[in-house]
């Protein structure tokens, strides 16, 4: 089996942010993995791993669509545990969705993965459309906001949980999927492979790459793609139009009395 | 944020690596870290703030509360969450950074290791104790333990199966190593005695961690001579083990008791009795009368180690300092002192708390180039082809490393110090971080050395190699780089560095002058105010080398608030804290000598 997850870089979302010329201002920013990119990485990982051995039930397939000099993301998931890399060179904050989509179904049908796992959406523009996108551009069944994942290897099947407003939805869906992951889905016990034991707790959240991982990182394989090589042209169809940063709150006032707060509200508020 | 989470600056430690010293660079052509890049250096980085961050932050308040226990058997129990940690750090080889990779090591450059030591110390001193000590003992056993031994033991201490403690301290023997009692009877086993003696104030002398321990003993052989280079140095493990390391009957080498301390209080420091209850034995390591020369050999290392430890603290003490006196509100601006209606604001905004925390910026980043850029030296001294060259950086590294030692323990006590000062009363609570890091960093001035015993081996010892040879070379360095760095427009700063550098030359001929005419408790009264005054001198010049390289940044990306400081830094440090270094000159030259007075201190 083959698993892609793709996975993004994206502005430190604890840092503040900086405007300039109708846009934001990114030159002087940290640039972090994308969070929910790391929940797919440890996914794909619990997936493909049996725990407490070096046997591996899958391959682990990182891309990520980056200007190539600046892939230590990549490096980074290498040394959690992903076998090999591809990155397609290119701005990504000058592709539209629609673009970056192309780029990741291009990549999957080409390496004939059997599964693409994407995180729910990126912490930076909270999109939430690529793993729709891609299935639906692949032609095949998709499972979004993963909770848990089951996977038959006889079966050939995937059950997804995915957590709704009244419970708990399970989706089985035939392999190839693309299936995108929330937050809970690393959890201790969120994944499971059929053959690590089902009742195997992992430590909570994405793993820490060994240093030993990290080391070994740069002798992993990482294909470096443009975008003509994979048939996907830049120009999209969504157009920033400007970023701004939202208006300064005006500062509270305080009032005298219930009376004079009931006033306001509903004479200068209109909120009663 | 809230103001009691740790926090790693990373950008001020990747801005000193890669921006300042260039070692990705510097190291790339070194055979052994050819596998390494950029991209790798940052991704270890980027892994160790998280394990500082979130695995050992944690824990250090906790545990700096519950302490050590021991029962009657000197069996010791480290703090909740101690044990953990130790996995986490065996698990992804952090323990072991620079140890080859055969041995279960990573293969890294010290620097690396120091730059990482600095965000595990600034998250959990007392907790980095256990690997520290366990991978120092590693690296001496690696290259000198037993043939038929070393790799195995080494191994299983790199990889944290094993821990390690170093025992050199007895009760009449701390600062004079030499008056060592601690006994070597040797066996009929070629290279196997029986160990008799009592060691004290041993770090992580028994622990929970670990399945084995081993001790590293400094004993005298029967007919050794007296003094240092009477003593031999062994291995003595908590469990005997057989060819294949495991485990077998318990080896005499027992923890008797457990100090309560000022700080460290997760670190257990313990009384190990050696052949007390039960037969002890050890393996030489190296040859008889070999032990102190092994121990020198690990000097430097182990100094810089202790250095990075109160600069992580001052670095650690900064980073809550800044968070905090962005929250707390207290007071309205002086500006507004005549408005009763002005708006409260955060402490940040007062002229004396902003004075703080530029000296707690200043001293703590200046601290952290000094101790990687020496780092780096050892490193690329280690690994040079050309003789020379080899020579030129083990000599700098030697001269610089007391001095790096002490200025950066006791800095990083008064660093901390000032972050108690900056929290108000809060600070003086256990609920808030800081004055932890008060009580946790004074041992760094005591350890490894007295900051007396730094100072004594710079004037005493490094001054005077080759008539001064040391110090010539590293004065000539220094001018040249502050004419170069005049040219890159700070005529000013280092005009006023240059005369601090004369004035320590001048100093220092002072001082030697006292020597040539027996004047030598005269002398040595200045060793701790001279070592002082040189490590002002040495801080500015990492200053300007900081402003030099925000510069050029600047100049070629544009500006940022990161790179101003660099360069406000520059400025504050030049005219607030280099003036110490001529005040101390002027002192050191007046030739007081009124505490020699026989008539003082007489009780
Ligand atoms: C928490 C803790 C952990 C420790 N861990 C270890 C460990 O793991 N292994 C180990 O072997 N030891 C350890 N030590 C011991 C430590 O290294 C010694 O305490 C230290 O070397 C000082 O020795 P001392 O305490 O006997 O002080 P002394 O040597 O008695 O010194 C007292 C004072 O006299 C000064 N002085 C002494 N001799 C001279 C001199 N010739 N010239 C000028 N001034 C002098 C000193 O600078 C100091 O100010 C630890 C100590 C503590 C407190």
């Amino acid at each position: 089996m083959k698993i892609l997850v793709t996975v993004k870089r994206i502005p430190d979302p604890d840092e503040s942010l900086k405007f300039a010329g109708g846009g934001l201002d990114t030159s002087s920013s940290k640039w972090v993995p994308n969070a929910f990119d790391e929940y797919a990485v440890e996914t794909a990982l619990r997936l493909a791993e049996v725990a407490g051995k070096r046997d591996r039930l899958a391959e682990v397939i990182v891309m990520s669509i980056c200007p190539a000099k600046q892939r230590q993301h990549v490096t980074q998931f290498l040394a959690m545990g992903a076998d090999r890399g591809v990155v397609v060179d290119a701005d990504d904050s000058e592709l539209d969705t629609i673009a970056v989509s192309k780029a990741i179904a291009a990549v999957a049908k080409s390496e004939g993965v059997d599964l693409t796992i994407v995180g729910k959406l990126s912490q930076d523009n909270e999109g939430n459309q690529v793993a729709q996108r891609v299935a639906g551009l692949l032609n095949v069944p998709q499972a979004g906001f993963a909770a848990t994942v089951k996977w038959d290897k006889n079966a050939g099947t995937l059950d997804v949980g995915r957590e709704v407003d009244d419970g708990v939805e399970h989706k089985l869906v035939p392999l190839p999927a693309v299936v995108s992951v929330d937050l809970r889905v690393v959890l201790p016990t969120s994944i499971k492979n059929g053959v690590t034991a089902d009742s195997h707790k992992y430590q909570e959240g994405p793993r820490l790459a060994s240093l030993r991982g990290i080391t070994m990182a740069k002798r992993k394989k990482v294909k470096v793609l443009k975008l003509s090589d994979i048939g996907v042209s830049s120009a999209g169809s969504e157009q920033v139009v400007a970023v701004a940063p939202p208006p300064a709150r005006p500062s509270g006032q305080i009032v005298g009395s219930v009376e004079e707060l009931h006033e306001k509200l509903a004479k200068e508020a209109k909120v009663l | 944020m809230s103001s009691t989470s740790f926090t790693v600056n990373l950008r001020d430690i990747q801005f000193v690596l890669f921006d300042q010293l260039g070692m990705d660079q510097k190291l790339a052509s070194v055979e052994a870290y050819a596998d390494f890049d950029r991209d790798v250096y940052e991704a270890t980085l980027a892994e160790g703030k998280r394990i500082a961050e979130d695995k050992l932050a944690p824990i250090n308040g906790p545990g700096d509360r519950e302490g050590c226990t021991v029962d009657e058997d000197g069996n010791v129990t480290t703090p909740k969450g101690y044990k953990e940690a130790w996995q986490t750090l065996a698990d992804g080889g952090w323990i072991a950074v620079t140890a080859p990779p055969e041995l279960g090591g990573s293969g890294m450059p010290f620097i690396m290791s120091m730059a990482l030591n600095n965000m595990f110390i600034g998250a959990a001193m007392a907790f980095m104790m256990y690997p520290g000590l366990g991978a120092a003992a590693a690296r001496v056993i690696a290259k000198h333990g037993p043939e038929d031994k070393r790799e195995l033991w080494a191994s299983k201490m790199f990889t944290g199966e094993w821990g390690g403690t170093m025992c050199l301290t007895e009760s009449g023997a701390g600062s004079s190593v030499g008056d060592n009692r601690a006994k070597a009877t040797p066996t009929d086993e070629p290279g196997l005695y029986e160990i008799e003696g009592e060691k004290i104030f041993i770090s992580g002398g028994d622990h929970d961690l670990a399945d084995n321990i081993v001790h590293l003993v400094l004993a005298r052989t029967p007919n050794a001579g007296k003094g240092t280079k009477g003593l031999s140095l062994f291995m003595v493990p908590k469990f005997l083990v057989d060819a294949e390391g495991n485990l077998g009957d318990r080896n005499g080498a027992h923890v008797l008791g457990i100090e309560h301390k000022m700080g460290i209080n997760g670190s257990a420091t313990c009384t190990v009795g050696f052949g007390s209850r039960g037969r002890c034995l050890g393996y030489i390591v190296g040859e008889e009368n070999q032990g102190i020369e092994l121990m020198f050999l690990m000097m430097n290392e182990a100094r810089i180690g202790v250095g990075t430890q109160g600069m992580a603290i001052a670095t650690a003490a900064y980073q809550y300092s800044l968070h905090y006196a962005n929250e707390r509100v207290q007071g309205s601006s002086i500006r507004e002192a005549r408005n009763p209606d002005a708006p409260k604001v955060a402490i940040v905004q007062h002229p004396d708390v902003r004075r703080m925390l530029m000296t707690q910026k200043v001293l703590s980043e200046t601290m952290r180039s000094l101790c990687y850029k020496l780092a780096l030296f050892a490193d690329l001294a280690e690994h040079s082809q050309d003789e020379e060259e080899r020579k030129r950086l083990e000599g700098r590294v030697d001269l610089l490393v007391p001095i790096l030692k002490a200025m950066c323990t006791d800095l990083g006590y008064d660093v901390a110090t000032l972050a108690v000062q900056i929290y108000g009363g809060y600070g003086y609570i256990q609920e808030f971080p800081v004055e932890q890091l008060v009580r946790d960093s004074k041992i760094a001035s005591i350890y490894e050395g007295t900051n007396g015993i730094q100072a004594l081996d710079l004037l005493g010892r490094k001054m005077r190699i080759g008539s001064g040879a040391l110090f010539i070379d590293w004065m000539q360095d220094a001018e040249a780089f502050l004419r170069s760095a005049a040219k890159d427009g700070f005529i000013e700063q280092t005009a006023a560095i240059g005369k601090a550098v004369q004035a320590l030359a001048a100093t220092s001929m002072h001082l030697a002058n006292l020597g040539r005419t027996r004047q030598i408790e005269a002398a040595f009264v200045q060793a701790n105010p001279f070592l002082e005054m040189f490590g002002y001198v040495l801080l500015a010049i990492e200053a300007v080398d900081q402003a030099v390289v925000a510069k050029r940044l600047i100049d070629k990306d544009g500006d940022s608030p990161f790179l101003q400081a660099k360069l406000l830094g520059l400025d504050f440090y030049v005219k607030t804290v280099l003036p110490k270094a001529i005040a101390l000159a002027k002192s050191i030259q007046s030739g007081d000598t009124a505490c020699l007075d026989p008539q003082l201190f007489q009780v």
